[in-house]
């Protein structure tokens, strides 16, 4: 027996050493998009008070202008928008070590989110590789995704060192600004644009029903206890939590609408966390998006940012910051 | 637990590192806890169910021991009657309800069934056939009844066997759970290759067609011409490699701890015949079904008639076993139906195959040249006179076919045999044809997609074979296809396949253990639930 477990180690440590030099001992291309969550948690640990700290994916990485918000409230702003496959529990794991009092946090979460149960994908894994200490603060509903997801990006890294894809233009760390916007798409023309074309090929029915994604009508219960957790554990704590609403691609308006409607009420029902503006406002055609319906273009992000703006407005302690 | 999971990885390490340590006499509580642990994942409300079909079984069996026929006979009622019952409630209620529903509307009268809601336990098909062959093998007088209660309990809940089978026997299995099991190094290593084979199967080969396949069969109305024909082709093997893939988890996993459970598959598409497949395809089912309903139903020692009426209902009866879905019942009745076909034209179709192999192993090889001429020529120049691209590529694998023929033609002393290969090739090419086909139903949500995928599968669309896939994607489960004919071809000629590796240098051994493992991680798709976790 001795014989077979000292076997069986070493050959388990044979697989977990080729698994581990696949991943991490492959150069990672610096101007990778995802290398820019250290400049952005750079910014969460340099950007003084009063600040305003978004929290989204990459449609609020794509579709803010920081700046703008920052000129109209006279907030400091941090856009930690980044990957939707990074899930909502770890996008509020990652403040933690950074969030302090008289802080405000506006959740802009893409729909999808609502529908989830907050857990990442293979994406939490590359931002592991990038930042390990970040694995402290994980939740523990992210360690198994975090383990299924070990053998997908050993295949993505594998095929890289035989076939190494760039990402596009529009997506490069180098395309970040100060706030943390990416302002790498600006002015640029996608080659294509991933909407019904896209989507039907994988799901043909989608052209029938003149649908590109599942709208959520109401919020995961799970995702529902996330939100009122972190909003009652940093408002102990004297951080200001709101929430706001993310584009949409415009495709069937009278469903659409009746969907958020619903989830509207639903969120104002059971979140507790003061929510600015109305999803119905944030939809919008397809010429004000990029490459597809999560990220928008120059001109789409303009008219998100000045809404955006708008419904801050409409609330005492977002509309202008302390002594501004 | 899944047995694809990282859950169960863990689970498994814990117990056989334990079992080890465990003395023999706690071996089977030992077992029992892990057993029921293991179920209890799913849902900790389900040992309330494997609970009352192990006292049910377990009682009615020590009740009806040395007692009169009639006793036995009430004993052997009750028991099933229990099980079926809650196998009943759980897996056909709302099946026999909305049935009688459509057939009520069918004369224009409204029928409201009633709504249970009960989500079906997974293997609960599998424990309670397991448990209902002890109770008629003890009323058989095959077996005595079991006295310990708790070995009972473990025979009923065996986790390597709970959710998917293989289906045992007590005849089989109880003797070995008493049996005292010491650490054997090559037995541990085998069951450990075969887990890893098993974990192969299912990762890499089944849940990548599977993609394809559901792609397909989940809408079959926006496809037509040949991706239908793919799914269909490759539905067989997808449900081979998961299946078969979760049966070599499961003896492989019983393997490490020194149990030996009965194989549930022999190569199956390397059958002559559809009757020679269902011998070689879960194998525990259909001999469970062959000794407890087809034999009582008096087997083949009945008139011609009642026997073919005795396969078509065994059959029938096997696909609702499968789920309560009348695609499924098609299914089972349509094999049933095709075995006595089979048989009854058996001699016929030994003499066509006598007649043409004969006639053609006395064709002049000058012929065979010429129609592969012919078929060359029609490729290359076939456009200009109207051959389509299908036609053309038609003929290149006609050509492709006929020309090792002509060549093989011209060596008088090989050419025969060769023919009889060619006779066997051809009767398991059409025996995976019936099953492929007749598997159509098995996987179709209802039976309008199934008609409407036996009459969209033919056309020459070529280059939408790929589906959205890459094209280096598409080549893989094609390889992956290939990999388990080889495979399974290799163990038919040569025996296992783990006995080869296990008399190779240690540096070759290692290096195929090394690649087996890694490229389960490599090539690992997202993994979906076990087809039959459903049944």
């Amino acid at each position: 027996m001795k014989k077979f477990v000292i076997k069986a180690v070493v050959f388990l440590l044979l697989i977990l050493s080729t698994i581990f030099a696949v991943i991490y001992l492959q150069p990672v291309d610096p101007d990778k998009y995802l290398m820019v969550i250290l400049d952005k948690h750079r910014l969460l640990k340099t950007t003084p008070q009063p600040r305003v700290i978004l929290v989204g994916d990459s449609s609020l990485a794509f579709g803010m202008d920081s700046a703008m918000i920052q000129k109209a409230t006279g907030y400091n702003v941090v856009n930690m928008g980044l990957h939707g496959g990074l899930g909502l529990i770890y996008i509020m794991d990652e403040l933690k070590p950074y969030l302090k009092k008289d802080d405000i946090v506006i959740f802009a979460l893409d729909y999808t989110h609502y529908m989830g149960i907050g857990t990442g994908d293979n994406t939490l894994i590359e931002v592991t590789i990038v930042m390990p200490w970040i694995i402290k603060y994980y939740s523990r509903e992210n360690y198994m995704p975090f383990i299924n997801s070990i053998p997908l990006t050993f295949q993505r890294r594998l095929k890289g060192l035989f076939n190494p894809s760039k990402e596009g233009v529009g997506h490069r760390r180098s395309g970040f600004n100060e706030y943390g916007d990416n302002i790498g798409h600006i002015g640029l023309k996608s080659d294509y644009f991933k909407g019904m074309d896209f989507i039907a090929k994988y799901i043909p029915q989608a052209r029938e029903l003149n649908m590109t994604r599942f709208l959520p009508d109401r919020v995961n219960d799970v995702v529902v206890d996330k939100l009122n957790w972190f909003a009652s554990y940093w408002g102990r704590r004297g951080v200001k939590v709101y929430l706001a609403f993310s584009p949409l691609l415009e495709n069937d308006r009278p469903r659409q609408e009746k969907i958020l409607r619903s989830l509207d009420r639903d969120i104002r029902k059971r979140v507790k966390i003061k929510v600015i503006g109305s999803p119905l406002t944030y939809i919008y055609p397809q010429k004000y998006f990029f490459d597809n319906e999560f990220h928008l273009n120059g001109e789409g992000r303009e008219l998100r940012s000045r809404q955006m703006v708008e419904d801050m407005k409409t609330d005492p302690v977002l509309s202008h910051a302390p002594g501004r | 637990m899944s047995l694809v999971s990282f859950q169960y990885l863990v689970f498994f390490v814990v117990v056989v590192a334990f079992f080890f340590a465990v003395p023999q006499r706690f071996r089977w509580v030992y077992l029992l806890v892990a057993s029921y642990v293991f179920y209890m994942w799913w849902d900790p409300k389900y040992a309330i169910l494997i609970m009352t079909t192990t006292v049910t079984v377990y009682g009615t069996a020590l009740l009806m021991h040395n007692r009169p026929v009639s006793i036995k006979k009430l004993c052997v009622a009750l028991s099933v009657a229990v099980n079926l019952g809650i196998l009943f409630m759980f897996k056909y209620f709302a099946f026999f309800n909305n049935s009688i529903r459509d057939v009520m509307a069918f004369f224009g009268q409204t029928y409201t069934p009633p709504v249970l809601n009960l989500l079906f336990p997974v293997g609960m098909s599998f424990y309670t056939f397991q448990a209902l062959s002890y109770t008629v093998d003890v009323y058989r007088g095959t077996r005595e009844p079991e006295r310990r209660f708790g070995m009972f309990a473990l025979y009923v809940s065996f986790f390597p066997t709970l959710l998917s089978g293989p289906i045992e026997r007590s005849t089989r299995l109880l003797p070995q759970l008493y049996r005292k099991v010491e650490f054997n190094y090559d037995r541990v290593v085998s069951g450990l290759i075969l887990m890893g084979w098993g974990f192969f199967q299912k990762l890499v080969i089944a849940d990548r067609l599977g993609q394809y396949v559901n792609m397909i069969y989940n809408q079959p109305q926006y496809f037509n011409g040949l991706p239908v024909l793919m799914a269909i082709y490759f539905l067989g093997i997808q449900v081979y490699c998961d299946f078969s893939g979760y049966t070599d988890i499961a003896i492989g996993t019983a393997l490490v701890m020194g149990y030996e459970l009965m194989p549930n598959f022999k190569r199956p598409f390397l059958a002559a015949s559809i009757g020679d497949l269902w011998r070689r395809w879960h194998i525990s089912l259909i001999s469970w079904f062959r000794d407890y309903l087809y034999i009582p139903l008096g087997g083949n020692k009945v008139s011609r008639f009642r026997w073919h009426l005795n396969t078509v209902i065994v059959f029938t009866l096997s696909g609702l076993w499968h789920g309560a879905l009348w695609p499924l019942v098609v299914w089972g009745a349509l094999n049933g139906v095709l075995i006595v076909i089979s048989r009854v034209t058996s001699r016929v179709r030994a003499a066509v195959r006598e007649t043409v192999f004969g006639a053609l192993a006395k064709v002049h090889p000058a012929v065979y040249f010429t129609i592969a001429a012919i078929a060359v020529a029609l490729t290359v120049f076939g456009k200009p006179i109207g051959l389509g691209l299908g036609g053309r590529v038609g003929t290149g694998f006609a050509a492709l076919l006929v020309l090792p023929v002509a060549v093989l033609s011209t060596r008088k002393e090989r050419f025969p045999r060769f023919l009889e290969g060619v006779k066997s090739a051809l009767m398991i090419v059409i025996t995976y044809h019936l099953f492929v086909f007749g598997g159509i139903f098995f996987r179709v949500k209802s039976m309008s997609d199934g008609w409407y995928m036996l009459t969209h599968f033919w056309g020459t669309n070529f280059m939408q074979l790929p589906l959205f896939f890459d094209l280096g994607e598409f080549i893989l489960m094609l390889l992956m296809v290939l990999l388990i004919c080889a495979v399974n071809y290799i163990q038919e000629r040569h025996g296992s396949i783990r006995e080869m590796i296990r008399t190779k240098p240690w540096p070759v051994r290692w290096a195929l253990y090394y690649l087996l493992a890694i490229s389960i991680v490599a090539g690992m798709q997202k993994t979906s639930q076990f087809i039959y976790f459903q049944f």
